[in-house]
């Protein structure tokens, strides 16, 4: 009976509460589908940068990050590798041997970065080889490479040419070799395409004379292990002389972007509640206004000020709720609809997107917390305007509402 | 043995007291006993609305007070004196006085659910109710849909609903026509017949004046006349006071 009772009273004004209910509605609609897109931009992206290539997890020497320098290496030793092989049912381990390096064929030469590694890990957890363009991969042990795309196009170089690569290796030896191109890959980001060269890891260590010393080992969790128990795992097998680091250190300008996006988000739907905070707060201020006579009859034949303000305070939510599950109702619709079709991104926008490593598309993603909290917002709103006619109830005298 | 509901012991209310003192009532003194079926009358501005605000309770006296079955409403507070406004006045105003969202049926079970009654005897007594003021077909109609003299009986038969010691009617039919206030009057007459229901109201409508056992009149806030009319059929117990 409350209910029905509430619930008539809501469509007194038909219109004034179909125009405040859909207010409500747009604006639970539009942050939790910006909310969505955000999420689902950057998750996209960073899935993409972590399961191609960088990972979730590395680890490094401690202070290698900081100065990326051959020196700054530390032993992959037999003992190392069988407590790894513990892990191998959660955890892939990627060793990789990096450093700068000067390539150069013909006349032109171009500063690269040299990444000796484990082809096979590679291949078995991440996705960037899935992109090789032009030719085959090295066999683990052979005297060969592999060019990122862009490179490969600088130095005018194809599948099948030589390479020579010039450099520093490990304790300041020098570092000189001739190698057969088997192949061109095309990696996820344009910087990477035109700096990586990739050499069998057992390769680089000779080039570099550093036997059995990688720079960095990449952890990838497997078969749905949480990253968080990998880092628990990872955080207990390498102390002190290791940093782990995970993707917002190992790719800042990305993590800091998403930081000043999402505070942006933020404040773009606070204004949008804001404003309907004050939508809401008008329509309780006119339907008080209008009731206040039948408030004083109420009250004057017994109806309590305690129960008409729960009475308003129920109209009110019942009001937001409304307009939350019309929100999310069409919402969920067009998230689902641009996660399954995303917007593609086209011309210099594109362009921009995949210079910055970006996949040039705009993907969605529903989640159940950016709902839940979008809802409570708004149900929060309206509680608290409901404060504005429930204030006034007990302001209010009998015989003077009634009088009008 | 004399049964006294309502009992206003030199009573006076002043509006405004700072600044444009108007004073509404001047030392009112007044019985109703059980069983009465008074009016008061007097021009308007005489003090008929403040008199009766201040037997339901709606008011406070400036000075005097109003004993409503030995149970002084002065020393009600806040949700004690609403508690005691539901259990026992019922109020007929002159307008205002359905919710207009809820029917028939529906308003006069709301003051029961106030009260707390149970569903099941809800609907018996809303039931009853409606018949008694003759508007069983009118049970789910809104009062938009229904009349003036209509949409009064239903807020007289909610006023009756939790059997109040009386019921205090503030120009109940002034809103009407001839025949719907004659009709409104006919039941309430009944009523009070049947049901022993005490009635208090207010009106500067001679024709309802004629149809009270007991005129009070009221002029600048005091009463000036308090005459009975012994009823052939009723032994009606009204007095001058
Ligand atoms: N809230 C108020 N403030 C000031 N004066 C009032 C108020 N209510 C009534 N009055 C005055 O008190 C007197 C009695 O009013 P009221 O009881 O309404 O008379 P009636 O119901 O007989 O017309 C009138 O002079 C009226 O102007
Ligand atoms: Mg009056």
């Amino acid at each position: 009976m409350i209910f029905k009772f509430m619930w008539r009273n809501l469509w007194r004004n038909r219109r004034r509460t179909l125009i405040t209910a859909s207010s409500v509605a747009f604006s639970v609609f539009f942050a939790i589908t910006m909310h969505s897109f955000k999420n689902g931009i950057f998750n996209h992206l960073i899935n993409n940068l972590i399961g191609t290539y960088f990972g979730p997890v590395q680890i490094h020497a401690k202070g290698y990050w900081d100065e990326q320098v051959i020196d700054s290496s530390f032993p992959f030793t037999d003992s190392l590798r069988s407590s790894l092989d513990h892990f191998s049912d959660s955890i892939g381990f990627i060793p990789r041997l990096e450093t700068f390096i000067l390539a150069s064929a013909g006349e032109k030469s171009k500063g690269a970065m040299l990444v000796g590694t484990d082809l096979q890990s590679e291949k078995n957890f991440l996705s960037w080889t899935q992109r090789l363009i032009d030719g085959r991969w090295p066999a683990p042990d052979e005297e060969a490479v592999i060019l990122g795309e862009g490179i490969a196009k600088k130095l005018k170089l194809t599948a099948g040419d030589t390479l020579v690569l010039f450099g520093q290796g490990y304790q300041g030896t020098l570092a000189a070799g001739k190698y057969h191109i088997t192949g061109l890959v095309r990696l996820p980001s344009p910087q990477m395409n035109d700096y990586c060269v990739f050499m069998p890891l057992r390769s680089a260590a000779y080039l570099l004379n550093a036997d059995n010393r990688i720079t960095t080992l990449v952890a990838i969790p497997l078969h749905n292990v949480e990253t968080e128990s990998l880092l628990l795992t990872v955080k207990r097998m390498f102390l002190q002389n290791f940093e782990i680091m995970e993707w917002p250190d190992l790719l800042p300008e990305i993590s800091h972007h998403i930081e000043a996006d999402t505070i942006n988000t933020y404040i773009f739907t606070g204004v949008l509640y804001m404003i309907i905070a004050f939508g809401f707060l008008g329509t309780l201020m006119m339907m008080m206004a209008e009731r206040k006579p039948e408030f004083g009859m109420l009250m004057a034949i017994g109806m309590k000020k305690k129960q008409l303000a729960l009475l308003l305070t129920g109209e009110s939510l019942l009001l937001s709720v409304m307009g939350v599950m019309a929100g999310i109702a069409l919402s969920y619709g067009v998230v689902t609809w641009f996660a399954i079709h995303p917007i593609a991104l086209k011309g210099s926008l594109g362009q921009a997107y995949e210079q910055f490593g970006f996949e040039p598309v705009l993907p969605t993603e529903w989640s159940v917390r950016t709902v839940v909290i979008q809802a409570g917002i708004v149900c929060f709103i309206a509680f608290c305007s409901a404060l504005y006619p429930v204030l006034s109830i007990f302001r209010l005298k009998e015989i003077e509402a009634i009088k009008k | 043995m004399e049964d006294i509901v309502i009992d206003v012991h030199q009573m006076s209310r002043t509006y405004n007291p700072d600044k444009v003192p108007v004073v509404a009532l001047n030392n009112v003194h007044l019985h109703i006993e059980r069983g009465e079926f008074t009016v008061v009358k007097g021009p308007s501005g005489s003090g008929k609305t403040t008199l009766l605000n201040l037997i339901g309770g709606l008011d406070t006296p400036t000075s005097g007070e109003v004993l409503i079955h030995g149970v002084n409403l002065t020393s009600l507070k806040g949700n004690k004196l609403v508690d005691f406004r539901l259990h026992n006045i019922g109020f007929v105003f002159q307008a205002y006085n359905l919710i207009p969202v809820l029917t028939a049926y529906e308003n006069i079970e709301f003051i029961l659910l106030l009260q707390g009654v149970p569903q099941e005897i809800r609907r018996k007594r809303v039931l009853e109710l409606l018949e008694q003021v003759q508007l069983t077909d009118k049970a789910d109609a809104r009062p938009e849909e229904m009349s003036g003299g209509q949409q009064q009986r239903v807020a007289v038969a909610r006023a009756l609903a939790p059997k109040p010691q009386f019921i205090l009617a503030d120009e109940p039919t002034a809103n009407l026509d001839t025949r719907s206030a004659d009709n409104l009057l006919d039941i309430m007459e009944k009523l009070n017949r049947d049901e022993k229901m005490t009635f208090l109201f207010s009106t500067h409508d001679p024709r309802v004046m004629q149809r009270a056992r007991r005129v009070i009149t009221l002029e600048d806030g005091q009463i000036v006349s308090d005459t009975s009319r012994e009823d052939t059929t009723h032994d009606s117990k009204a007095r001058i006071t």
